[in-house]
């Protein structure tokens, strides 16, 4: 598992671009910072209201990487009914929120935390038990959790995990209200002779998206009894995507190859993405052009899904090649795909989930179709802000697709 | 159709299928035929079982088959050792059976298979081309050269002189070199009048040679200064060959 932990590239790329602080750790106050200032009077508030709090997760359960094995674990909690419905966990619906409400929203978000040795979760402890149950469930739920201390307000932002609002160690939780937990879930979290592929396969098969297999994955609940352990979550969110999307690929031999080169695009919350279907075979490629730093970063696979980690882009890869196979999958199209996507310098690091929809939401537009891959991309220059040459200049599908020639050119038709 | 060995039969499928996923076979008095581009039109497969090639061939007309490969091969691969298989196509049904006979134990196992719609055009002739160069080798020694190659790039350049055949590759990180000798065990002949090279994608390489190298230990190379390549599996009793179009810097 440790092909998907976390690179110094990303500490360096998805950091926030403030104003105050430039960046600079050292320089970061909570009491100047734009993005937390405003929690500081809910920390506080939290801190004189006892050591109880009672709310509801979205659900969320957060597993932390810091000193693998023996990691922190707890459900995000929010004593905010209003926001059940921004708080939803369904990204899709994230794109059309604005930055300042994605951001409101995720920092309202208590964050408990217990430490735990990962492969506890064999024992199914009480505390266990609720945290297990509410990261299960399909709907939010509510609980009581009792924390020590006071709660710790930390401004951080990852490139995987969404931010978060004050932290607080965890005591005891209860769910208070009824958890609706799938039959067939269920049935896998007792089943303990499955292979976690094949559990995921069958969640999958059965419907249930990405977002939920990653919290299932993550919580340790499926997969033989050697096989279960607390995963962290940014490490799920990226095995999850790999995972999903290889069962995907494999079904997309029974689709129709396209004819032609098909540009769909999308852009939204300052990100901007192209995905061009080609008329190849399985070939993939992620450009990812980062305005504010005016550099871009890529990786592809051909034929096959890759068998090491994608170094340069990391997790958005993967995501990035979910939205693609599960949108060809329901286009029941078969094709190879150059996806340039673009970051703009108003972006606060929020989470890949990004990639994702995105790609998944312009594939759900009408595509323009062009007969050579160098239409296709004219059509894109002119919508890019960082130049199109920069981006062709890192692309090794874009450098394979020019100097190969097509056998019509030389056979008598 | 009946072929005496269900395992040859498989590999010949596998091999047609490193080009295309949607076989159109036709089926005439001389046997059966396939000629087809991937969906890239990038590399073509040219397959022929010539009736005398198998145990029973009948026929009431000729027929076109299209069938979905991977789903042909997923019966094929249940096929043993000591079975034989014969095909019957009924055209009016668009029903292929596989049935696979084990004459010692006498059992017999029969699957049908929905076949697809005709596809239309589609080539009934091989393409003509001519070329400047051949060469007879191992077909290891080029499996080996392919995966060396798939070391340092994507792409393998393949060069024809008069007494040896260079297969080169160049990445970033560095480059590999194999060359095999007209006089060494690895090269049965090369005819060039004069030298010829041309550049190829791995992918269509490594496909076709892999699926090659389970039926013939020689393979035939044809080749013209950047030009497509034809890569032949002598077989003695059908045809195997392959196009590749060649990649232009």
């Amino acid at each position: 598992m440790e092909v998907y932990g976390e690179l110094n590239r990303e500490l360096r790329l998805e950091r926030v671009d403030c104003e105050v602080c430039e960046g600079v750790p050292r320089r970061c106050r909570l009491e100047s910072c734009p993005f937390y200032a405003h929690l500081i009077d809910l920390s506080k508030r939290l801190a004189s209201k006892e050591s109880y709090v009672s709310g509801f997760t979205p659900p969320n359960v957060l597993v932390g990487k810091a000193g693998y094995p023996r990691v922190q674990v707890g459900p995000a909690v929010s004593p905010n009914d209003d926001l059940r419905s921004a708080l939803t966990s369904q990204p899709s619906v994230w794109l059309d929120r604005s930055i300042d409400e994605l951001l409101t929203a995720r920092l309202s978000l208590l964050l408990t935390r217990r430490q735990m040795r990962v492969t506890e979760v064999r024992d199914w402890n009480r505390i266990f038990e609720a945290i297990a149950l509410s990261s299960m469930s399909l709907k939010p739920v509510d609980l009581e959790v009792k924390v020590i201390g006071s709660p710790a307000l930390r401004p951080h932002f990852f490139a995987r995990s969404h931010p978060y609002g004050p932290s607080a160690r965890l005591s005891e939780v209860k769910v208070v209200s009824n958890v609706r937990v799938p039959r067939a879930v269920d049935d896998l979290a007792h089943e303990r002779g499955l292979r976690v592929a094949d559990a995921v396969k069958e969640l999958c098969e059965r419907g249930y998206d990405e977002y939920y297999i990653t919290r299932l994955l993550s919580i340790g609940v499926l997969g033989t009894l050697r096989d279960r352990r607390l995963v962290p979550t940014e490490w799920s969110i990226t095995a999850t995507d790999d995972i999903v999307s290889r069962i995907y690929l494999k079904g997309m031999r029974d689709y129709n190859a396209i004819h032609d080169f098909q540009l769909y695009s999308s852009s939204v919350l300052h990100n901007k993405a192209f995905v061009i279907l080609l008329p190849t075979p399985w070939m993939y490629e992620l450009l990812e052009g980062w305005v504010r730093f005016f550099s871009i970063y890529s990786d592809y696979e051909i034929l096959r899904p890759r068998r090491d980690y994608a170094d340069n882009t990391g997790g958005a890869f993967y995501a990035v090649r979910l939205g693609l196979v599960k949108s060809l999958s329901r286009l029941r199209k078969r094709a190879g795909a150059l996806v340039i996507f673009e970051i703009g310098e108003g972006w606060v690091p929020l989470g890949v989930w990004r990639f994702r929809e995105l790609v998944k939401r312009a594939l759900a537009s009408k595509p323009e179709v062009h007969e050579t891959l160098d239409e296709a991309l004219k059509s894109v220059r002119a919508r890019l802000e960082l130049p199109l040459d920069l981006y062709l200049s890192k692309s090794r599908l874009y450098k394979l697709l020019r100097t190969q020639r097509r056998l019509d050119e030389y056979l008598d038709q | 159709m009946t072929v005496q060995y269900a395992g040859f039969f498989t590999d010949l499928i596998k091999a047609v299928s490193a080009v295309v996923d949607e076989g159109d076979f036709k089926a005439t008095a001389t046997g059966l035929r396939l000629i087809s581009m991937d969906p890239a039109h990038i590399s073509l497969v040219d397959f022929e079982l010539p009736k005398d090639s198998v145990e029973e061939y009948e026929l009431s007309g000729d027929v076109e088959i299209t069938i979905n490969m991977l789903e042909l091969l997923k019966f094929l691969r249940r096929a043993k050792k000591n079975e034989s298989l014969t095909l019957n196509y009924d055209s009016e049904k668009r029903k292929l059976t596989i049935i696979l006979t084990n004459q010692a134990a006498a059992r017999e196992r029969t699957f049908q298979l929905s076949t697809l719609e005709p596809v239309e055009g589609g080539r009934t002739t091989a393409p003509r081309l001519t070329f400047d160069a051949t060469a007879r080798i191992s077909t290891e020694a080029l499996w080996e050269a392919i995966e060396d190659s798939s070391l340092v790039a994507d792409s393998m350049k393949v060069t024809i002189a008069r007494d040896t055949v260079v297969f080169t590759a160049r990445g970033e990180l560095g480059t590999v070199e194999n060359k095999l000798t007209v006089d060494g065990a690895m090269v049965h002949e090369v005819n060039a009048q004069k030298e010829a090279s041309a550049t190829f994608a791995l992918t269509y390489l490594e496909k076709i040679v892999k699926a090659g190298k389970d039926l013939s230990e020689e393979t035939l190379l044809m080749l013209s200064m950047n030009k497509p390549i034809k890569i032949g599996f002598p077989l003695p009793n059908a045809r195997l060959e392959y196009l590749i179009a060649p990649r232009l810097e």
